[in-house]
């Protein structure tokens, strides 16, 4: 078995999984979400889940909202296990390549390849489409 | 080789993207529709749907109904994706090699009945869906692939 959870200022990774499930349906079972609230100390999330970590070594892939935000600086501190993952840049996409393959006792490697793949997933449309050739079998 | 035949009123979209053609192992996608191939604003929308790796092929239902059943298909892992019952009735009149269809989600109308939480059926289509299902073929109802199949014979 393996852990994913969300990880976010708010509401954000509530909602995320809330649009994981809508798409993915059951897949979103068994996620996780941890939400940040103002006047809450992310010191105690990470307190929390590094008691957890420790307890037991079982594979968990934190995927939070933003690189450099209070919620991962002090949850990339779980780095020091081996069996944790710490993941920036939520988006739909990527949240919804993990919850489809996490279960799958994902390696670094993986996880990685999923995240480049998220990357090509952000871009802006404007204006004609260019002319692309259709595709045939 | 047809892995899947879903009916599906949007078409291409995030759940099909997401989830079917990795449930499934699709490396085609074919949307046998008769209007997306003469609407090029709405082929370059399609286009954005198409997961990473997979081949996505536009055709009118006649056209594709020749596709596949020319053989040029075979090598393929295919999901075909038609948006509306009367279409797929007509793919899988035209093609024996059909022997399973998913049916994803029609929208509510007028003249229309709710047979489960997405699929929304008029008398018509259920007639025609009878006629599918006693020459043999299976249709079944799920949005994704990890729900549970649900029979149409035992809903309509």
């Amino acid at each position: 078995m393996s852990r994913l959870i969300f990880a976010s200022h708010g509401k954000l990774s509530d909602g995320m999984l809330d649009s994981v499930r809508m798409i993915a349906g059951d897949l979103a079972d068994g996620i996780e979400t941890i939400s940040l609230f103002p006047g809450q100390s992310p010191n105690d999330l990470y307190v929390q889940l590094k008691k957890e970590a420790a307890e037991k070594n079982e594979k968990i892939i934190v995927l939070c909202d933003v690189l450099g935000g209070s919620v991962h600086t002090t949850l990339s501190q779980l780095r020091e296990f081996d069996h944790v993952m710490i993941i920036s840049g939520m988006n739909l996409g990527l949240a919804l390549d993990l919850a489809m393959n996490y279960q799958n006792d994902l390696s670094l490697e993986e996880v990685e390849k999923l995240v480049e793949h998220s990357k090509e997933g952000i871009g802006v449309i404007q204006g004609e489409p260019e002319d692309e050739m259709d595709e045939d079998f | 080789m047809i892995k899947l035949v879903r009916v599906d009123h949007r078409l291409l979209h995030g759940q099909v993207a997401f989830t079917w053609t990795s449930a499934i192992n699709a490396d085609c996608i074919l949307i046998a529709n008769d209007a997306v191939p003469k609407d090029d604003l709405r082929k370059t929308s399609l286009k954005l749907a198409k997961p990473t790796g997979v081949k996505l092929v536009m055709k009118s239902v006649e056209d594709s109904i020749d596709a596949i059943n020319s053989g040029v298909t075979d090598k393929y892992k295919l999901m075909i994706i038609t948006e509306s019952i009367k279409d797929v009735k007509k793919l899988a009149d035209g093609c024996p090699s059909i022997k399973s269809i998913n049916l994803g989600g029609t929208k509510a109308k007028e003249n229309t009945k709710s047979i489960s939480k997405a699929m929304n059926v008029t008398e018509e289509e259920i007639q025609m869906l009878h006629e599918l299902i006693d020459r043999g073929v299976e249709v079944e109802i799920r949005m994704t692939s990890n729900e549970k199949k649900i029979l149409a014979k035992t809903v309509i």
